[in-house]
């Protein structure tokens, strides 16, 4: 026999000794040690090991089965249920958005996996009671425990950036370099770790390591949770020549392409709202320029990073940059209420077993080509459920909150007829009243105590940018589609639907005519025309040229459906150059004789405002009448220039901006309520509709055009001249696109 | 009140106090060891006398187990060259430990008093 086979094997008696769950390490060596000096062989002491070790940890499994219960019950929840949809409302429900800071954060990025992590306490609570060993310090300790290594693992991946790696191909994606299996593991170490330590006899040196633990991760926590801030931006003032001249669609952006996060044209009040998630009706005082001075936002941060993250990143760039001083609060603002009515209740309580029927209400379907939506359909639904539907209707916008007062529990079925009045307020919608009323519910205005956001100080202008943003922040190439594919000619009854962005940075457009397409690329007024169009162009009324296209943007500028209305600048530019490289385009901007107005003054009839207002128009009571569209349109504490300024917002017939020639100095509070289709059909007679059957008699209009409002109501003037200005001027375009 | 409740009932239940087959055999092999009872005779008994080939981990954790259940004490001996400087550990069986057994002997002789005709093939 030589040395080594003499020796026990060295590494199993290390095992042994130090890897093997037993207090009888020490004893069983020894008897090995001793029953392999009588002859057996290495082999059979490594069996022997091994079966100890095994034998070991199944004791323990025995001893503690309920912290093992725990930490597989937890680990399966943790791992699997962490994206469940029932959960994803979890961080709205805790109204992350209004609780201070650290809160905040904790509740949009833990919340989910803290309740995830907290529900198997249960198991845990019910094994230490079967095990005679319950006590309720220890639920509590292992709770304390578990969410602390759990923010300590999340968190992690700011601590040591090295642990994400970018996704390849997708910039804007990261991912954890950490296998799935091992992510398994480590959680399911951490559930029995917080078991472990909380259920432990309370002994002084455990008190003084599980005091370290919270100390390390508190520590390291602190670092990582510093209030979560850009890596670099900056933000100056948008050039009013740029933003006055796009009121119609005037923010764009508040999404991250890559690693940079852009706004672009956006107010404070844009920001804020943005921000803290608040609507812009629940921003309370602030300075009046508020929603008036623009600014353009060009940030940096880490790739991938989460929404939750960019608002608070938002967050942390208004306070430091503009000095925003802001406050959660709650206020009564205008809503309704829905309660029981005086007759009686007349709904069925719904078939318990009956599953044909997802639960909830719904508006009807179109009957026979009827108007859409004539009511709603109720089955095993909760009153709650019917105030959301309700909500819907009553409050388009969803700005007017709806509260279910009835005290009615419980599933029902029921009809609720109505006549859909579009631009009525709900109050006034008599049927709907009375369909409630049928049923013996009511629904009446009200005082709706909601959260709001209180400005308590704000600066105009932002802070200066650190010295090297222009250098670490350049200005990035046009964008253009990575591939696109451009149907033509195509089958006008799949159409027309506008360029816009799906899923995955794919971009579709269906069935577009042409000189749509270059309208939108070149943000050309929706009722002017490019100078230049190709005759062949121009005398086409039969589709010819329509044209669909599905194409990609470039990976890192993927923005989500949702964000359409923000990626419009995006979508543009990708749009030109592919417009221009398919028909080679060529063309130019020159100054052009174009029809134009000045607001001038006749009379005028304006109410000196209150300085305290927020500078701005809103629309009011929106809604169509017979041919019109009528809107009551309110102004606060705005200058005559300031409105010239918008009035193409307003006024469909005015395509450019208006210059102000009133020479009214000082700020002024006015309503003017006009029809805003009038200026259109006087100068599109198609726009008037079908005329009227034989016998019948049109339905009078009984508002006047915007220009009529403002001579009538404000005693201003709109004066219409040419003037030169900046026109989209094609050069040469191509009949045919080139081929794919 | 509920959950007090429950606790209070599942401290009356009795904690498990018989012997398991394994933990019979080991018990009687340190019986019949007396004073000379460790990890490497009960083996050996064990193999001799049951024709049982038990890894020592397995003796130990029906050792542990034991002791918990107060059947067996143990104490350590002195560390020896040949055992590589370890000690031995050696067990001793307790009075309650030997009630446990008789009542297990009764068991069992009962049962098997119940059971005539496979006495009657067996001899």
């Amino acid at each position: 026999m030589s040395g080594k086979k003499c020796n026990p094997p060295t590494l199993a008696i290390w095992w042994l000794r130090h890897a093997c769950p037993s207090n009888n390490n020490d004893a069983l060596t020894g008897d090995l040690i001793e029953r392999f000096g009588e002859g057996q062989t290495r082999g059979w002491f490594w069996r022997q090991v091994l079966i100890a070790f095994a034998v070991g940890v199944r004791g323990e499994i025995r001893r503690h089965w309920p912290h093992f219960s725990y930490a597989i019950a937890g680990t399966v929840t943790t791992c699997f249920f962490r994206d469940s949809a029932a959960l994803t409302g979890i961080p709205a429900w805790l109204h992350w958005q209004d609780l201070p800071w650290p809160w905040s954060q904790f509740a949009a990025e833990l919340s989910r996996t803290a309740v995830l992590a907290l529900a198997p306490l249960f198991l845990l609570a019910a094994g230490l009671a079967v095990e005679r060993s319950f006590r309720w310090i220890s639920l509590l300790r292992a709770g304390a425990i578990n969410l602390t290594l759990i923010a300590f693992g999340h968190y992690s991946t700011d601590f040591f950036p090295w642990l994400c790696r970018p996704v390849p191909g997708e910039p804007g994606q990261k991912f954890l370099i950490v296998p799935p299996v091992m992510q398994v593991l480590l959680f399911f170490s951490a559930f029995l770790v917080a078991a472990w330590l909380g259920c432990r006899k309370c002994t002084m040196r455990a008190l003084r390591g599980f005091t370290f633990l919270v100390l390390l991760s508190g520590v390291a926590i602190g670092q990582s949770v510093a209030k979560p801030a850009f890596d670099l931006a900056g933000v100056h003032v948008s050039s009013r020549g740029d933003w006055s001249k796009t009121p119609a669609h005037a923010m764009q952006g508040g999404f991250l392409t890559g690693d940079r996060y852009e706004l672009h044209r956006a107010t404070i009040l844009d920001m804020i709202r943005i921000a803290y998630g608040v609507d812009a009706d629940k921003v309370y005082g602030g300075p009046n320029w508020l929603d008036y001075d623009r600014f353009e936002v060009i940030a940096k941060t880490k790739p991938g990073t989460r929404p939750e993250t960019l608002q608070l990143m938002l967050q942390t760039l208004l306070e430091d940059r503009f000095h925003l001083a802001a406050k959660p609060g709650t206020r009564p603002v205008p809503g309704y209420v829905l309660s029981k009515g005086k007759p009686e209740l007349k709904l069925r309580a719904a078939a318990a077993n009956e599953t044909s029927t997802p639960s909830g209400c719904m508006t009807m379907p179109r009957i026979d080509g009827g108007p859409p939506s004539p009511g709603i359909q109720c089955h095993n639904a909760t009153m709650a459920a019917l105030a959301q539907i309700l909500r819907r209707i009553v409050s388009p916008t969803g700005n007017a909150p709806l509260v279910d007062s009835t005290g009615i529990e419980g599933g029902w079925d029921f009809d609720l007829s109505y006549e859909r009045q579009p631009g009525l307020p709900a109050v006034s919608m008599p049927s709907l009243l009375d369909g409630l009323d049928k049923i013996g519910l009511r629904l009446e205005p009200g005082q709706i105590p909601q959260p709001v956001l209180d400005i308590e100080s704000v600066n105009e202008r932002p802070s200066p940018d650190p010295p090297d943003v222009a250098a670490r922040l350049p200005s990035l190439p046009a964008p253009e589609f990575e591939v696109a594919s451009l149907k033509w000619p195509c089958k006008v009854e799949d159409g027309p639907m506008d360029p816009h962005f799906e899923s995955g940075g794919r971009v579709t457009a269906t069935c577009v005519p042409l000189v749509s397409l270059i309208k939108q690329a070149w943000n050309v007024p929706a009722f002017e025309q490019p100078v230049g169009i190709p005759r062949w162009l121009v005398d086409d009324n039969s589709s010819k040229y329509n044209v669909s296209i599905v194409a990609k943007a470039p990976a890192g500028i993927a923005p989500d459906p949702e964000h359409n209305a923000m990626a419009r600048d995006i979508l543009n530019t990708m749009l030109r150059k592919l417009l221009m490289d398919r028909y080679k385009m060529a063309v130019h901007y020159e100054d052009r004789p174009t029809d134009t107005y000045t607001l001038v003054a006749v009379k005028p009839k304006l109410t000196k405002a209150d300085p305290a207002n927020r500078t701005g128009c809103v629309r009011q009571n929106q809604r169509i009448q017979g041919q019109s569209l009528i809107i009551r349109l309110v102004c606060k504490n705005i200058t005559t220039a300031q409105f010239a300024e918008q009035i193409q917002a307003y006024d469909l017939d005015a395509s450019y901006p208006v210059l102000d020639g009133t020479a009214i100095a000082g700020s002024w509070d006015f309503t003017l309520t006009y029809d805003a289709y009038a200026g259109l059909t006087a100068r599109f007679p198609q726009f008037r509709g079908p005329a009227p059957a034989d016998g019948q008699a049109a339905e009078p209009s009984v508002a006047v055009s915007f220009a009529g409002a403002l001579e009538k109501e404000l005693g201003l003037k709109l004066e219409a001249h040419k003037r030169p200005l900046l026109v989209l001027v094609i050069d040469h375009m191509e009949e045919k696109p080139l081929e794919n | 009140m509920l959950a007090s409740n429950l606790f209070a009932i599942l401290e009356q239940m009795p904690k498990r106090s018989y012997l398991g087959e394994m933990e019979l055999m080991v018990l009687l092999a340190v019986v019949r060891l007396g004073d000379e009872a460790y990890g490497v005779p009960i083996s050996k008994e064990l193999l001799t006398l049951a024709g049982r080939e038990v890894a020592l981990g397995s003796i130990y954790a029906a050792l542990d187990r034991l002791e918990q259940k107060n059947f067996v004490t143990s104490l350590l001996g002195d560390p020896t060259p040949e055992r590589g400087g370890r000690a031995k550990r050696y067990f001793r069986v307790t009075p309650a430990g030997v009630r446990a057994l008789k009542m297990t002997r009764t068991a069992l002789t009962n049962l098997w008093n119940g059971i005539p005709m496979l006495e009657g093939r067996r001899s």
